[in-house]
């Protein structure tokens, strides 16, 4: 066997290898670098040259600390002392994102692998950094931290808006509902049927007026966050047998027959009193609302585990159609009909009211089999620690 | 009745309509009503009468309802005056603050006639 010919070989090989390897690391589509302990630049790929704007002869020899990392990044971090760090604890920084400078001055941001290499006697001679460009990434990281705050600001001065809306549009309605209450019990002296009948419009669009901005106001401190319950221990069955004093007039007025089906094992449940009242009070509204004369409005309630109550409230009004059903439980939606015209609510009684359910960690929905075939509202209430989330 | 005998209401609230409206329910229950639109007026007014109850606006465009709450309850002569509180705030904070300075009771906007002559009815017959 020829030595010369099989060491050409070898060296033509070495040669190919080492050549393939170069242009790999010359190439990759990554900043390829190595620095001693000092921080000197040692290597410096084509890429890495392309993207900082140094040419090699430029920067081999100098500090990262003088070229391509700023003594301090855009947020004041001082990067000095982390790459005095690094040098220490090279293993805090396998995989680091830091900003960076480029020759021209432009900040960008890189996510840096960095592998130390040591010497035979195991210290550290240089380290090895990867990097990739991460500016893009970082920016629109910013971006969405940006729309986030302004977002949540927007979200504060609505409700501030809203509170203080709430807050003047009372002034106005104080006379807008006092002097035609005034006027219906004769305090400015007697008034002729159809007087009594227009002051009466205005008193019931006053307090329409009022409940709708409760209702906004209500929803705006859900929405924030900021609606706590005020719990108490009260009698479930006590509060639904009352509740259809809120509807009597009305119900027999439009030849409504009120049915209630309470089971008797109801009774005290830990709650917010005020908002279960206004959650009923909405359903049965509601079932009014939607139910022509002669038709049946029922509230009914059962125990269904050891834990659970179940609330319904149901009509044999007009239903509601699947076109509509994802309308229900939508601010501002009302299903459109004779009948939804006819009694104008504020499109804001159940929404809310799904809300107020959720709060006690219980739930609400509802059935209705179609057009004219009724409808059934429900809400379960767990019976114990409904303040725990 | 003779007007002396007549228990006096200061209202002290900057909304004109509400004042109207207040003082209007009031006369005609037989009370004599004073009327302040901010808190520099209800010191005048302090100055020589002393109301039986003082309806007070928490909001006023001079100084915070709160604050004339205290500089009255300082004064000895007025330790007997009911003070209660009238807003349009339904904010929990609000509402927390009042009960806290210690009002003799809270009467929210808009009024509930009925209640409105009730509430103070109690207090001062």
């Amino acid at each position: 066997m020829n030595i010369k010919y099989f060491f050409t070989q070898a060296d033509k090989k070495l040669q190919k290898s080492e050549a393939q390897y170069r242009e790999l690391v010359e190439y990759a589509n990554s900043i390829i670098l190595r620095m001693d302990t000092e921080g000197n630049v040692t290597f410096f790929n084509n890429f890495a040259q392309k993207f900082f704007g140094y040419k090699q002869e430029e920067i081999i020899g100098k500090s990262v600390l003088a070229t391509i990392v700023p003594a301090t990044d855009t947020s004041g971090k001082n990067l000095k002392l982390m790459i005095e760090d690094l040098m220490v604890h090279s293993e805090r920084y396998i995989n680091n994102e830091n900003e960076n400078i480029l020759r021209d001055g432009k900040r960008v941001w890189v996510a840096w692998t960095n592998r130390p290499i040591l010497d035979d006697k195991g210290r550290l001679k240089e380290v090895l950094c990867i990097g990739n460009d991460i500016t893009k990434l970082k920016e629109a990281e910013k971006e969405v931290l940006i729309a986030k705050e302004a977002a949540e600001s927007a979200s504060r001065a609505k409700s501030a808006f809203l509170a203080n809306m709430s807050h003047e549009l009372r002034n106005p309605l104080n006379a807008v509902i006092g002097f035609s209450e005034s006027l219906i019990e004769g305090i400015a002296g007697d008034l002729n049927e159809k007087q009594k009948e227009y002051s009466g419009y205005i008193l019931e669009s006053g307090k329409h007026l009022l409940s709708l901005i409760n209702d906004v106001l209500d929803l705006s401190k859900v929405e924030a966050g900021k609606m706590e319950l005020e719990l108490s221990s009260f009698d479930l069955k006590e509060l639904l047998k009352k509740s259809f004093i809120f509807i009597k007039e009305k119900a027999m007025k439009h030849n409504i027959s009120l049915l209630d089906n309470i089971d008797n094992d109801i009774g005290l449940i830990s709650a917010d009193e005020r908002k279960i009242k206004q959650v009923i009070y909405n359903m049965l509204s509601n079932a009014m609302k939607f139910t022509p004369d002669g038709g049946n409005v029922g509230i009914e309630a059962k125990k269904i585990n050891a834990a659970e109550i179940r609330v319904c409230v149901w009509d044999t009004g007009i239903g509601i159609e699947n076109k509509d059903k994802t309308k229900v439980f939508t601010e501002f939606e009302q299903i459109d009909s004779e009948y939804s015209r006819k009694y104008s609510g504020t499109g804001l009684g159940m929404p809310l009211s799904k809300k107020f359910i959720e709060l006690h960690n219980g739930k609400m929905w509802f059935e209705s089999e179609g057009q004219n075939k009724g409808t059934r509202f429900y809400f379960t209430l767990p019976l114990s620690r409904v303040n725990e989330k | 009745m003779a007007d002396d005998s007549k228990k006096i209401i200061l209202i002290v609230d900057n909304s004109f309509l509400s004042v109207k409206l207040e003082s209007d329910l009031l006369e005609k229950n037989g009370f004599k009503v004073l009327r302040a639109s901010c808190g520099k007026e209800a010191f005048d007014i302090l100055k020589f009468s002393t109301p039986d109850l003082i309806l007070l606006d928490i909001n006023l465009p001079d100084i915070t309802g709160y604050e004339i709450f205290n500089k009255i309850k300082q004064d000895e002569r007025f330790k007997n005056v009911k003070i209660l509180a009238v807003s349009g705030s339904v904010m929990k904070e609000d509402e927390w603050k009042i009960k806290s300075t210690g009002f003799d009771g809270f009467i929210t906007k808009p009024i509930d006639i009925k209640d409105f002559v009730k509430q103070v009815k109690d207090r001062v017959i």
